[in-house]
């Protein structure tokens, strides 16, 4: 037999009637329709019915989404203008899918009305939602402690006016949306995508949105979620509108649902409504005063707060870098990119002798020239300083074992760091032999990359190895003028590293002005000159430092995922006028800038730092330090040997070198710390589990960054969840049990209250009902709904059938009875019980304590 | 629980397990209060069912008795829901068919029980062929509004329901094999040699031999009376119904009316009902219109074939019956 569904562009119409002809030819008969309500043709009160609550659905998910959130920002609006257009909204939604004209006309109508009302009113909608928009700026600035960055212009002040207007056209679109998950498909899944990201603008910084509305929403979801399970919410269909089923036709079966039930859906409603103001009532007081997220931490929420930052404020654009945003080094490249992301592989693998606790800097790029959004690698300037190379070519290492210098060795080797570079710890003074000369290089003439990184070639293994001085510089000591420093030199480095781009100037100066620091500069002019290598000299520039520190500490954030620098912005403006949150490089080249400006000598340097960290995180490779140090008489550590520590690509960072008169260059950090998540920056999917069980135990580290140590805390993960469970669990066995014995109580109240009117036969009744119940529960009897002579018979004389242990059971009972009671008297107490339940005489009291007791032996 | 609740409830904990990572991670009240809603929801929608399923019943309410061929069956089912809870899922499993051909494949149908109500459901069946229509309910069972829990109750009792075929009446000159009685004083009639001997008279309607009519008794009373005449005690009238499947509904209709006939003119006739499967043989004697009614009935209950003459050949060799007998194929009466 051909089947009859071989031309799938055959109408549901023919196939219909094609499939009905072949069931008849194959059967003898066929299924010809289903009908509900006994038949009756017109379902229109039904089908309008229908309509109308799914629009109360619409209602209640679109309403309690917007008004949530608009009530969780706290901000004004009319409820008696909004809430009827709500529903007026929803029912004309709701009301495209009652038949075929309005299905497809009603579309066009409502964009054509939308687009006539927005038109209308743009400039009481741009309002509002700028007023709202203003608002979540200022909370979300508020939350995450960043400055806030927007203040978009109010044309109609009226808030309750324009927040009323523009609650009413989104909740439009919304409702839009909600008639296609709601009334098209009752796919609880898609409403709740539909709506709650919605309300996670505020529920993610923890604002609370009204009970009202969040009982709306819920209900929402509990009805839309069991009419969708039913299948019983769907209207007949356009074409048919007397088939109020649809048949869906399977290969094993045939599944055919009857659709909509007005009278139905008003009920579950109704009941939906009432168990979620309850449960919310019960639950959501206490939940909101005992959650906070803000001791959250862990890596997915870390993450998405970096995100959330960057799309606040950067905006959609926010997430898109301009270059690759892996670790490293950015070779003086800022602005482009929105989040550093490292991969915590090793570049550098350094072997030495922990000497000190400080940061150990090991310097690879510098930058001179800002040229707009990057600093420009310095350039090879050697012919300047003929004179001091010469001069200094002359010293041997031997020069160096001054008792005042302690010195020591370092080897770094290059796994996957940028093989331009050479990675040079401070102090280095003496390098390999390159043809037949020894080159030292001290603190004051390393100037660029280039010109060194033919200086220190790599053994075949890629190792370089430095010798150092332990000659770190200490600011209360007083320094005469280096002999290395020309005055050639001086000249050169404040000609060169004071120097910007004129644009920048109204910026920096406004930043100066608001540190304190042009004040500063003035103090310092007054009273000293450039070039003034005197202790005081000194101290106050290194004030003025400081100064410039604690500004960034109190006024800017440390973050990983800063976003990027809006097109045409200067990146070091943006940084500092709005963006007020960035990492190391953001931080080092404002403040390169803002000291040229102030007239220090400074400049951009990147490389990568080796902190207490790696240091404790090193390999022991020997006790023995010979050869490696001059003595231990300067180490901070007792009992140190040689140790190997990785380098990641973490650990690149920027800073700041500043020329300290008569010194030289000196590193200088102005990253401050990062408060907010430490270095739990990576996030990598796994982590997701990781971090479940974790909680920060964490410091700060040398560098002014936060660490976070984690470590297994069962209670704090998951006691928050654990209670409230626990609670229902509870409070669920609570309820069972309290209905287990409230039934019996309620019982015995009635029977009593009823003896005591003398009413028996009502009494009776109760006792009896309660047997049959009990006896049906325990398969003596087949069926709650017989007779009483017949439910006694079951009892005592028919067939047992049930299970072994059952039937033992009964069997024992029906011995007990039969043993107290004869058949006269059993008839008799039927005859009694019947006549309790069907009639309306009553019985005596003898009869009712007889029967009482019979009722009472049966179960 | 049954297999078919399995997948439900492995969504139903995804769908935790997803808000408790969420909540975990997030820590919103909010998510919280879903996580709280997803755990107590089980719960009650499996304690409204435990509690209220046996405030459900299905009762199959009213059903046509008999129809013939080409009107529709109507099956009237009624939920009962003495419950305050609406939209428990309900499914009815069953298959019908006619007792002729091959059943359907399982159909189910989901229906909604109002609160406090009693909703009712019509089917309405087409029947393009005569036979038994019979209608048999599976299982019914209740799930909760959460698909968790599921229970099963009493299925109503199977529902059967004949559809006759349409009355017809005869186009051809049947003839009566003959019978193994005397012969002696026979006329000629339609239907073979009757007896002469006048049982009694009645009104002449057309189709009647002129020969019949009893002009004395026509003139009494003005109008015009046939002689009916007494039939041969010995002679007995075998009617076996083929049935073919493709000629089924005229052979059925045939049978029908040649039984009517054959009961008007008072022969004595009897309707073989042979199965050709387990080869049983039931003569059933007509004596009135109720008895081919029955006839028919039990007919319905045979199996029918896809060969032509399966039944007379069977039933010759399963009854030794060597009387000329009127097989019925589709609208053909022969004599065999």
């Amino acid at each position: 037999m051909n089947s009859p569904f071989k031309n799938i562009f055959m109408s549901e119409k023919k196939l219909s009637a094609l499939y009905k002809q072949q069931q008849g030819i194959e059967q003898g008969v066929y299924l010809e329709k289903l009908d509900t309500n006994n038949g009756k043709v017109r379902r229109l009160p039904d089908r309008l019915l229908t309509c109308i609550l799914r629009s109360l659905l619409i209602f209640m998910a679109s309403f309690g989404t917007i008004g949530g959130v608009i009530s969780a920002f706290e901000l004004p609006y009319n409820p008696y203008f909004v809430i009827p257009a709500f529903i007026i909204i929803s029912v004309v939604i709701s009301m495209i899918y009652y038949n075929r004209l309005l299905f497809y006309l009603g579309y066009f109508l409502i964009f054509f009305i939308f687009a006539f009302l927005t038109f209308s009113y743009y400039w009481y909608i741009n309002s509002g939602f700028q007023a709202f928009l203003n608002t979540l700026y200022g909370q979300y600035s508020d939350y995450f402690l960043m400055s806030s960055l927007r203040e978009g212009t109010e044309i109609i002040t009226n808030r309750t006016l324009t927040i009323s207007i523009t609650m009413i056209y989104v909740g439009t679109f919304l409702a839009i949306l909600l008639n296609i998950t709601i009334s098209g498909y009752m796919n609880l899944l898609e409403t709740f995508l539909v709506t709650f990201p919605i309300l996670q603008l505020a529920l993610y910084i923890e604002l609370k949105p009204g009970s009202p509305y969040l009982i709306l929403l819920i209900a929402a979801y509990i009805t839309v979620g069991i009419l969708g399970r039913s299948s019983h919410y769907k209207l007949p269909t356009v074409k048919k509108p007397k088939d109020n089923y649809i048949t869906i036709r399977k290969k094993k079966r045939d599944y055919h649902s009857y659709l909509s039930c007005g009278m139905g859906m008003l009920r579950l409603t109704i009941q939906s409504i009432v168990i979620t103001a309850v449960l919310i009532v019960v639950f959501l007081g206490s939940f909101y005063r005992s959650f906070s997220a803000e001791f959250v931490r862990n890596k997915l929420k870390s993450t998405t707060d970096e995100y959330v930052k960057l799309f606040v404020q950067n905006g959609i654009m926010g997430f898109f870098d301009r270059y690759p945003s892996t670790g490293g080094l950015g070779k003086g490249k800022l602005g482009g990119v929105s989040q550093v992301r490292p991969d915590y592989q090793t570049d550098l693998r350094v072997t030495y002798v922990p000497y000190s606790s400080d940061t150990i800097y090991l310097k690879a790029f510098v930058g001179g020239d800002y040229v707009g959004n990057a600093f420009a690698a310095d350039e090879d300037n050697t012919s300047l300083f003929d004179g001091v190379y010469s001069q200094r070519s002359m010293y041997a290492l031997s020069d160096y074992t001054h008792p005042n210098f302690d010195y020591a060795k370092m080897q770094v080797e290059n796994l996957d760091a940028d093989y331009t570079y050479n990675y040079m710890p401070y102090d280095t003074v003496v390098a390999n032999t390159v043809n037949g000369l020894e080159y030292k290089y001290d603190k004051y003439d390393y100037i660029g990359d280039r010109y060194f990184s033919s200086k220190y070639p790599s053994n075949s293994d890629g190792v370089v190895t430095y010798e150092l001085v332990y000659d770190p510089f200490i600011p209360s000591d007083s320094y005469e003028l280096s002999s290395h420093i020309s005055a050639k030199y001086t000249d050169y480095v404040y000609d060169r590293y004071t120097d910007f781009p004129g644009y920048l100037t109204p910026g920096l100066d406004s930043i100066c002005d608001d540190a304190g620091l042009t004040a500063m500069k003035n103090e310092y002019e007054r009273k000293y000159t450039y070039g003034d290598y005197s202790k005081e000299a000194t101290k106050y520039r290194l004030e003025m430092l400081d100064t410039l520190y604690t500004y960034f500490l109190d006024n800017y954030d440390y973050t990983m995922a800063p976003g990027t620098t809006p097109y045409n912005n200067d990146a070091v403006i943006y940084f500092l006028t709005q963006q007020k949150r960035g990492f190391c490089a953001h931080f080092a080249s404002s403040a390169t800038l803002l000291l040229r400006d102030l007239g220090i000598p400074a400049r951009y340097v990147e490389g990568y730092v080796l902190t207490s960290s790696e240091m404790a995180n090193s390999e022991a490779i020997s006790p023995d330090t010979s050869g490696w140090i001059s003595s231990n008489d300067f180490i901070e550590f007792d009992d140190t040997g040689v140790v190997t520590a990785s380098i990641t690509d973490a650990n690149a960072h920027a800073w700041v070198e500043v020329f300290i008169d008569g010194y030289g260059w000196i590193p200088y950090e102005f990253t401050p710390p990062d408060f907010n998540s430490g270095s739990d920056d990576e996030f990598a999917f796994g982590d997701i589990f990781t971090g479940l069980f974790q909680t920060n135990t964490g410091g700060i580290d040398v560098l002014g960054n936060t660490t976070i140590n984690y470590t297994f805390n069962f209670d704090a993960s998951f006691g928050f969840i654990l209670r409230p469970l626990l609670m229902v669990v509870c409070g669920v066995i609570i309820i069972a049990i309290l209905i287990v014995l409230i039934n019996p109580l309620i019982r015995l109240i009635m029977i009593w209250h009823y003896t005591r009117k003398h009413a028996y036969d009502k009494a009776v009744t109760i006792s009896y009902k309660a047997l049959v119940k009990k006896l049906y529960r325990k398969k003596y009897i087949s069926s709650r709904n017989m007779l009483v002579e017949k439910v006694f018979d079951q009892v005592l004389y028919s067939e047992i059938k049930t299970k072994k242990k059952s039937a033992d059971k009964l069997t024992k009972l029906r011995t007990n009875i039969l043993n107290k009671y004869d058949a006269e008297v059993i008839t008799a107490c039927i005859e009694v019980i019947t006549r309790s339940i069907y009639s309306n005489r009553n019985i005596s009291k003898e009869e009712y304590k007889k029967c009482s007791l019979f009722i009472a032996s049966c179960k | 629980m049954r297999k078919e609740n399995i997948r439900y409830w492995i969504t139903y904990l995804l769908l935790i397990i997803f808000f408790i990572l969420g909540a975990v991670f997030y820590r919103q009240p909010f998510i919280v209060l879903i996580i709280l809603l997803l755990a107590i929801l089980p719960v009650f929608s499996i304690a409204i069912l435990l509690f209220f399923y046996h405030n459900l019943e299905i009762k199959v309410s009213r059903v046509t008795p008999s129809v013939s061929i080409g009107h529709d069956i109507e099956l009237v089912l009624s939920v009962i829901n003495t419950s305050p809870f609406s939209f428990l899922n309900i499914e009815l499993f069953y298959t019908f068919g006619n007792l002729f051909y091959e059943r359907s494949k399982p159909q189910v149908i989901s229906l909604f029980a109002n609160a406090k109500k009693t909703s009712t459901f019509i089917q309405t069946y087409g029947t393009p062929s005569c036979g038994m229509i019979d209608i048999t309910f599976d299982k019914l069972i209740i799930t909760d509004y959460l698909h968790l829990w599921t229970v099963e109750l009493p299925v109503p009792a199977p529902v059967n329901v004949p559809v006759f075929p349409k009355e017809i009446t005869l186009t051809k000159e049947v003839v009566i094999p003959d019978s193994t009685g005397e012969e002696d004083d026979v006329t000629d009639s339609p239907l073979g040699q009757l007896s002469r001997d006048i049982k009694d008279i009645r009104e002449y309607i057309p189709g009647d031999q002129l020969k019949d009519i009893h002009w004395k008794v026509s003139a009494k009373k003005d109008d015009l009376f046939v002689k009916l005449y007494e039939t041969n005690a010995v002679r007995m009238i075998y009617l076996l119904p083929e049935l073919t499947k493709p000629l089924l509904n005229d052979t059925i209709a045939t049978l029908q009316a040649l039984s009517k006939y054959l009961l008007y003119k008072r022969e004595a006739f009897r309707i073989v009902i042979f199965s050709v499967t387990d080869k049983t043989i039931i003569n059933k004697d007509i004596n009135s219109a109720e008895d081919i009614d029955d006839a028919i009935l039990k007919l319905y209950y045979c199996p029918s074939y896809d060969m032509k003459e399966a039944a007379y050949y069977n039933y010759k060799a399963q009854s030794g019956n060597e009387q000329e007998i009127l097989v019925i194929s589709g609208k053909e009466i022969t004599v065999r």
